[in-house]
C-alpha cells in the first residue's frame, strides 16, 4: 500500500536529506592525540602464518596463530596454533610460549619464526581451551 | 522392461555421481581451514559449523517429502548442483559471518535434496529389477569422485590457497550439469519416474517396523564411525612427523578406492543373499576398525585399518537405497525413506564427534577408541538381532505391474 505523501512528510524527509549532507561534508574529527601505525609495521595475530625454519633448510610455513592467552596484566604469555591435516581432517591445536615466537618485519606485514624444531611441535600436548591448564612449548 | 537385468550404459549417470561427489569434498571440515585464515575465531567458526550440520540433520526429512513430491528428479538435481555451486562462490567470494552461515545451509539442503534425487533419477531410468546393479556402479563413481576431488582439492589448497578450492568446486557445477543434461529421457518406468499410481501414506512408511529397525542400526553405525577418522588422524599428526599429511591423505582416499572397487561387488551378493548378510559384513568390519586403532600408534596400521572403512562404506553406500526401494516400492515415498535413513545417519555422526571428544579429552585417545568399538559391536548385534531382511521375493520387479509395495 502505498503511503500518503502529505507536505508534512514531504518535510520531514527534506530536512533528513540535507542533515545527511551536512553530515557527509563535514570531515570526521579524530581526537589529537592518535598514534600512527605505518603499514608493515603491525599486523593482524589472528589467523596470521607461522613458520619454522628447520636446520639447514628454508622456511617452512607450519600453521596459523588461531589465539593468543595474555596473563592478568594483558602480557602475551602463549600463542595457541592450528597445525597439520589434510582437507582439515587432522588438525591439532597447541600452545606455545610467546618467547618461542620471534617477529619481525616483511614487506608486507610481519613473518612470525617458531623457535621450535618440527619434531617437538608434533609431539606437543594439545591445547584444550583455557579452562585446563596450558601445557604451552617452550624451546 | 525385460532386458533390465543388465546394466544399461548410463554414462551421463556415471559421470553425474562422479561429478556431484568431487564437488562437494572441498565442504566439510576443510571450511574450518578455510575461515581460519580468514581471521575467523574458533568459536565462530565452531557456531558457522554447528549450524551447518543442524540444517542437514533437520532437513533430511523435508528434503525427502520435496524430492518425493516433485515431478521432475532431474530439476532437483539440477537444482542441487546450482545451489552447491552458489554457495562455494559466496563462501570464495565473502567469508563474513552472514554469507558463510547462508552458504553453509544452502549447501547443506542442496546435499539433502540431491543424494536421494540421483537416487530417485537412478531408479527411474532403469527400474527396480536393474536398481541393486545401477546403485552399485553409481557408490563406485560417487567414491572414485570423493577420491579425485579430496586429491584435486588437497593439492589445490596446498599449491594456491584455501580459497581457490571453493572456486574449483564452483567450477565443477560445470561438468556435472552437462551429465545430467545427457541422461536419457523416459528410458524405463520405476517408482520415481511417474506419479505413482497411488501415493502410499508417509505415515504407514514411518510405522513400518522395518524402517525404524533400518534407522537404528544406521544410528548406532554411525555413533562408532563418524569419530574414528578424525581421531586417528589426530594421532597421525602427533606421531608420524612430516609425512603426517601424506598419511591422512591415504585415510581420505584409501577407503574411497575401495569402496569403488567393491560397491558393485557389494550391490549384486546384496541381490544373490539378500541385504542381511552384506550389511552384517559391512557393519563387522566398523568394531574392528575401532579396535585396531586403539591397540596400535604403528601409521602403517592405522592407515591399512582404515581401509577397512572403504569395505563399511561401500556396504552402507549400495544398501541404503536398496533397502529403502525394497521398503517404498512403488508408493511414491522411496526419498522420504532415505531421509529418515540420512537423519539417523546426522544424529548418529553428531553425537559420535560429541561422545568421542569428550572421552578423548576426559579421557584418553585409547579410552574413546574402546568406547566406540563398544558401539560398533552394538550395531553389528543391533543388525543381526532387529533388521530384517527387506529384499522381495526373485520377479517381484519383472512383472509388468507390481502389486506388491
Amino acid at each position: 500500500m502505498m503511503p500518503h505523501f502529505t507536505p508534512r512528510i514531504a518535510r520531514e524527509v527534506r530536512l533528513r536529506l540535507s542533515l545527511l549532507f551536512v553530515f557527509l561534508l563535514v570531515a570526521p574529527a579524530y581526537a589529537d592525540d592518535v598514534q600512527v601505525i605505518a603499514p608493515g609495521v603491525a599486523d593482524e595475530l589472528l589467523g596470521h602464518i607461522v613458520r619454522v625454519i628447520p636446520e639447514g633448510k628454508a622456511p617452512e610455513n607450519i600453521g596459523r596463530v588461531i589465539d593468543v592467552l595474555v596473563d592478568t596484566d594483558g602480557h602475551p604469555v602463549a600463542a595457541v596454533l592450528d597445525f597439520g591435516g589434510f582437507l582439515g581432517v587432522g588438525n591439532r591445536k597447541i600452545a606455545v610460549t610467546w618467547s618461542s615466537l620471534q617477529f619481525a618485519p616483511a614487506k608486507d606485514g610481519l613473518t612470525i619464526t617458531l623457535a621450535l624444531d618440527a619434531d617437538s611441535i608434533r609431539a606437543a600436548p594439545d591445547y584444550m581451551g583455557p579452562a585446563k591448564p596450558v601445557q604451552a612449548v617452550s624451546p | 522392461m525385460s532386458k533390465q537385468r543388465s546394466p544399461p550404459g548410463l554414462p551421463g549417470l556415471d559421470w553425474l555421481n562422479f561429478f556431484v561427489a568431487t564437488l562437494q569434498t572441498g565442504f566439510g571440515p576443510f571450511i574450518a581451514v578455510y575461515l581460519t585464515g580468514n581471521k575467523w575465531t574458533q568459536a565462530s567458526i565452531g557456531l558457522a559449523l554447528g549450524a551447518g550440520t543442524a540444517v542437514v540433520v533437520l532437513s533430511q526429512v523435508p528434503a525427502g517429502l520435496l524430492v518425493d513430491a516433485i515431478r521432475r528428479k532431474r530439476a532437483a538435481v539440477l537444482a542441487g548442483i546450482l545451489l552447491v555451486a552458489a554457495s562455494a562462490v559466496l563462501l570464495a567470494v565473502w567469508p563474513a559471518r552472514l554469507p558463510v552461515m547462508s552458504a553453509l545451509a544452502l549447501q547443506g539442503f542442496a546435499s539433502c535434496m540431491m543424494a536421494p534425487a540421483i537416487a530417485a533419477v537412478s531408479l527411474a531410468l532403469v527400474g527396480h529389477a536393474g536398481f541393486a546393479d545401477r546403485i552399485g556402479r553409481n557408490a563406485r563413481f560417487a567414491a572414485m569422485g570423493n577420491a579425485s576431488g579430496a586429491l584435486l582439492m588437497g593439492v589445490c589448497g596446498t599449491l594456491l590457497d584455501s580459497r581457490a578450492v571453493f572456486w574449483l568446486a564452483a567450477m565443477l557445477a560445470a561438468p556435472a550439469i552437462l551429465a545430467l543434461r545427457k541422461l536419457p529421457h523416459g528410458k524405463a518406468r520405476g517408482a520415481g519416474a511417474l506419479p505413482p499410481p497411488h501415493r502410499g501414506s508417509a505415515s504407514a512408511l514411518l510405522r513400518d517396523p522395518r524402517l525404524l529397525a533400518l534407522a537404528g542400526c544406521v544410528l548406532l553405525f554411525h555413533l562408532c564411525n563418524a569419530a574414528l577418522l578424525p581421531l586417528a588422524a589426530g594421532a597421525l599428526t602427533r606421531q608420524s612427523g612430516d609425512v603426517a599429511n601424506l598419511l591422512i591423505a591415504a585415510c581420505l582416499i584409501g577407503p574411497q578406492i575401495v569402496v569403488a572397487l567393491l560397491s558393485p561387488t557389494a550391490s549384486a551378493y546384496a541381490e544373490r543373499w539378500g541385504r542381511r548378510p552384506v550389511m552384517l559384513l559391512g557393519f563387522a568390519a566398523l568394531p574392528l576398525r575401532a579396535v585396531v586403532f586403539a591397540g596400535t600408534t604403528s601409521p602403517t596400521l592405522i592407515v591399512a585399518a582404515q581401509l577397512l572403512d572403504g569395505v563399511s562404506g561401500a556396504a552402507f553406500g549400495v544398501l541404503l537405497p536398496l533397502i529403502a526401494a525394497d521398503l517404498t516400492g512403488d508408493s511414491g515415498r522411496f526419498n522420504l525413506c532415505l531421509g529418515v535413513a540420512g537423519l539417523a545417519v546426522g544424529v548418529g555422526a553428531t553425537f559420535s564427534t560429541i561422545l568421542a571428544g569428550r572421552l578423548a579429552t576426559d579421557l584418553s585417545l585409547h579410552a574413546a577408541f574402546l568406547v566406540l568399538a563398544l558401539v560398533g559391536v552394538a550395531a553389528v548385534v543391533a543388525v543381526a538381532r532387529g533388521m530384517p531382511e527387506t529384499r522381495l521375493p526373485a520377479g517381484t520387479w519383472r512383472a509388468p505391474d507390481p502389486g506388491a509395495g
